[in-house]
């Protein structure tokens, strides 16, 4: 992709041609300069416009392109927040930026590589890569050799850990999850995903318990709450698992997993009016618009739904390490 | 909004299952079982029995639309009433067919010629179908003692009543019945007792051969070449590629596949009223169970849930919330999907699901629910706790796990080895041929999943080597029933594209005692003749177990309408209660096991013949 910016190596040096003394270039010529790969005359001339025109955000970002161009990133990732800071909806900057921070993570990945092959964090990258690749046999590979490396990485353990959930093996999985409790008691991650494999296992109590660490953490996590829910009202305890699925659904009021278990619990407590109002909002939620909504969209689409096509909830994700 | 904001906490076991490390491989045998009941095995008698003549055919190789992937059902049923179970197995079709440009495949009926072989009588029974199969199911709608055959179709559907001279006439149109569109699981029962058979017809896709969803472009497209007219519908996992306006393709995993049935418009269900005389009116709006929301429709399951005595209706979904209907008794059901506990997995998410087996796994006297599933999710058993509610217990049962890397179809409570514990059986296979290209942990063929119930919790047990359920296919229909009439269930699953395979009980009848009943029902006391919707409980050993005359089920399939019970040890029977359709229950005297005993409403037991010896 960094052909979007320029081509790095490459800018064929033309010698700059004379600007005509006090005339301020055209945004044009800027252009015209960087898309013939004359990155130092683009720069160049960019400078020159923006003397007069300081607020010139189409300058800047043929400069800061340019100066990606030439391999010099921090100086175009700044000339990009530059404009971000005057215009911050401006989709330009915001592409180009995306694009940079792609080329800057793959020279520190390189750097990483070439500095600390062995290194855990080169092998956690490695997994992180693999897992994204939906390739889980060789991300466990890497996170397992870093752990080698560096047996007490809270990073590592609950990588291996929601790996390992993640593919049914729930024991093993619990063993990771302990280590990095051990490690950090309140770490989010390992108390939530400790719970989880927990339930797996329907082992509730103890599940209960992480649940309520991770909640002891972060007390606004609709999907600890959720958790919590179910787990109580999987070990009979449906008038704690109210309260907990309650929560959720009220900080989550979309989240048709806990309108739902909040209508089976009412249900065992013999609440049957709220357990039905409770479904009737779970149907809806199924359904995901009214009718005359879906009416509109099959007007506009013959082959199209009747529903949403992606009610269901999407991917269980950790939070940034 | 929380640092630690997901929807999804409990989202299925996600990701790529490895080899080996908890979960066996859909195409490789499972590792022998020390829980596997000893000398039991099932046979692939498919070639010895003559069944591979027929050879499934479904649109191309590359299931490039979803009416080329979901396949077929089977009936095992008794045409001739000769004593025996025929086999037919309906059969798909091409586009080129659909277009008048080709043949159309035939759909295949064996006479069961008693000795372990089959004889291909279609076309002499005018059952070849030509339209684009889907599934079937058996009734006596016209109460005259030979079974006929309701056909769903991609197309029109078709009603075969039975002549009794060995041939059947399509009287769809004449009767009311003939369902346009894309009609999948049926079943017939007497929903509102008055003697008749009545039929409910689950739809599943709206698809306009003139408007298809788009085709994946065949290879595999490197991630961010795809062309970007509109994001991809978000993937859910356990589930297939969902179509939206404007997609260029679908995608699963990141790769081009067919579309739906996600994102595709649903197709709705249909109830017909049996008025007697050959006519059927559709009542589904009536009755209210209509499928105004167009949901995915396959397994369908008539069936006695809170033992009322009338039949509840339950309607397995794919991709969507199942239907449970509780039977007012007034003509009208009450929509309990999401009351119940049936319409969702245990921690509220809606799964893709195909087939439905209806038993009394744990022998409490009610019946539970097995319905199979997409890879990378589970096969969903809901446990009957009595006062309507259903319970998700697939992982304390034993059958959640090992199905992960299966995408289930057709499934059967059996009891194969005559221990007195229903058993599960499920056909396997994927929608996608890709599959077999990618470390997916999955395959386009897999083996069927036997699963041995030990006092109420499930063990998979594996076939031996040569065993038929070390067999790969793409297996879509499944019906179960004591094809050779020797006291031990088989089974016979049609698999997409091939030869259908005939798993041969060889054992099961030495392993236990066994009780078969068949039951005829008196229609001058408002009860169908073939009895369907009647209750058996059988005791013996101390042990009351539950069977029942039933239509349709698996996955779009017909099994057996004998009722089959394994005794294990028990010599005699202590007692053989039968809850009639028509509700009256009446309790019988049986002179011994091992029999097939047969039982008219009006006669009590008329015959009570050993094994291999007809009615």
């Amino acid at each position: 992709m960094l052909w979007v910016l320029g081509t790095a190596a490459g800018g064929t040096a033309l010698p700059a041609p004379a600007a005509r003394a006090g005339a301020t270039p055209s945004i044009a010529q800027c252009t015209r300069a960087f898309d013939r790969g004359d990155y130092e005359l683009a720069i160049a001339l960019s400078r020159q416009r923006l003397a007069g025109r300081p607020a010139d955000t189409g300058a800047h970002i043929v400069m800061a392109r340019a100066e990606a161009a030439r391999g010099r990133f921090e100086a175009a990732y700044q000339g990009f927040r530059k404009v971000l800071a005057r215009d911050p909806r401006n989709a330009d900057a915001l592409y180009y930026l995306t694009i940079l921070g792609g080329v800057l993570a793959q020279a520190e990945y390189d750097r990483l590589l070439a500095m600390a092959p062995d290194s855990p964090r080169a092998h956690q990258l490695l997994g992180d890569l693999y897992q994204a690749q939906q390739r889980p046999g060789d991300a466990e590979r890497e996170y397992k050799s870093g752990l080698r490396a560096q047996p007490t990485s809270l990073d590592l353990l609950v990588a291996l850990a929601d790996l390992a959930r993640h593919q049914a093996r729930f024991e093993e999985a619990v063993g990771y999850y302990e280590r990095a409790v051990k490690i950090s008691p309140r770490h989010y991650d390992a108390l939530y995903g400790l719970g989880v494999a927990h339930s797996y296992q329907r082992e509730y109590e103890p599940a209960i318990a992480a649940f309520r660490g991770a909640l002891g953490v972060d007390p606004s996590s609709a999907a600890a709450h959720l958790a919590l829910g179910h787990a109580l009202l999987q070990s009979g305890q449906a008038a704690a698992a109210v309260s907990e699925l309650e929560k959720a659904a009220a900080l989550e009021p979309g989240m048709t997993q806990a309108h739902y278990l909040l209508g089976r619990a009412y249900t065992l407590l013999g609440r049957s009016a709220e357990a039905a109002a409770v479904f009737d909002r779970v149907k809806a939620l199924s359904q995901g618009r009214t009718l005359e909504e879906q009416a509109e969209r099959q007007a506009a689409d013959p082959l199209g739904q009747q529903r949403a096509p992606a009610p269901m909830p999407s991917p269980e994700g950790r939070s940034p390490r | 909004m929380s640092a630690h904001h997901r929807l999804a906490w409990w989202a299925p076991v996600l990701g790529t299952l490895l080899l080996g490390q908890g979960t066996s491989p859909p195409t490789v045998s499972a590792p022998p079982s020390a829980s596997a009941a000893p000398g039991v095995a099932f046979a692939d008698a498919s070639p010895a029995a003559g069944l591979d003549r027929f050879h499934h055919v479904s649109g191309g190789s590359a299931k490039d639309y979803i009416v080329e992937a979901t396949g077929s059902g089977v009936a095992l049923v008794d045409y001739d009433g000769d004593g025996w179970l025929d086999v037919y197995l309906v059969n798909g079709s091409t586009f080129a067919a659909l277009r008048g440009a080709a043949k159309p495949p035939s759909a295949a009926l064996f006479h069961n010629d008693r000795n372990g072989t089959f004889t291909d009588v279609t076309r002499a029974a005018g059952l070849e179908n030509g339209r684009w199969g889907q599934g079937v199911c058996a009734g006596d709608f016209d109460d005259d003692g030979r079974e006929d055959l309701f056909v769903t179709n991609f197309g029109r559907s078709r009603l075969f009543r039975n002549r009794g001279d060995g041939t059947f006439a399509d009287v769809a149109e004449a009767a009311g019945v003939a369902v346009d569109g894309w009609s999948t699981g049926c079943a017939f029962g007497d929903y509102d007792g008055d003697g008749k058979l009545d039929l409910f017809v689950a739809g599943y896709v709206k698809l306009d051969l003139e408007r298809l969803p788009p085709a994946p472009p065949h290879g595999s497209v490197p991630p961010g070449d795809a062309p970007s007219a509109s994001p991809p519908p978000a993937e859910v996992r356990g589930m297939g590629a969902a179509y939206s306006a404007g997609v260029p393709y679908c995608e699963y995993r990141s790769q081009p596949v067919m579309c739906g049935p996600r994102g595709l418009k649903g197709e709705g269900d249909r109830l017909f009223h049996n008025d007697g005389g050959g006519r059927f009116t559709d009542v589904s709006a009536r009755a209210g169970v209509a499928d105004g929301a167009g949901l995915y429709g396959f397994g369908v399951a008539f069936f006695d849930y809170d033992d009322d005595g009338r039949l509840d209706l339950f309607v397995a979904n794919d991709s969507t919330p199942n239907y449970l209907y509780r039977n007012r008794g007034d003509g009208t059901f009450q929509d309990l999907s999401y009351a119940s506990g049936a319409a969702l997995d245990e921690a509220g998410r809606e799964q893709a699901h195909m087939g439905v087996a209806v038993g009394d796994y744990d022998n409490d006297g009610r019946d539970d629910l097995h319905v199979t599933n997409f890879a990378d999710d589970y096969n969903v058993l809901y446990h009957n706790d009595g006062k309507g509610l259903f319970s998700d217990v697939s992982y304390p049962a034993g059958v959640a796990r090992p199905s992960l890397p299966f995408l289930g179809w057709g499934d059967a409570f059996l009891d194969y080895d005559n221990d007195g514990w229903l058993d599960l059986i499920v056909g396997n296979g994927h929608v996608y041929p890709i599959a077999d290209q990618f470390d997916w942990n999955t395959s386009y063929r897999q083996r069927p999943l036997l699963f041995r119930n030990l006092a109420g919790r499930f063990v998979e047990v594996a076939g031996s080597a040569g065993s038929g359920l070390s067999v790969a296919r793409s297996s879509r229909g499944l019906a179960a029933g004591d094809l050779d009439n020797d006291g031990d269930v088989d089974v016979v699953l049609s698999n997409l594209d091939e030869t259908p395979t005939l798993l041969r009980n060889d054992g099961g009848n030495q392993a236990g005692h066994w009780l078969t009943v068949r039951l005829v029902g008196d229609p001058a006391r408002s009860c169908p003749r073939d009895a369907i919707g009647s209750v058996v409980f059988c005791t013996a050993g101390g042990i009351r177990r539950r069977g029942e005359v039933a239509s349709g089920r698996s996955h779009i399939s017909q099994s057996d309408l004998r009722v089959h019970f394994g005794l294990g040890a028990a010599t005699r029977v202590e007692r053989l209660e039968v809850r009639w359709a028509n509700g009256a229950a009446v309790a019988y005297d049986i002179p011994a096991v091992d029999r097939l005993v047969t039982i008219d409403q009006a006669r009590g037991i008329v015959s009570a013949s050993s094994p291999s010896a007809g009615r």
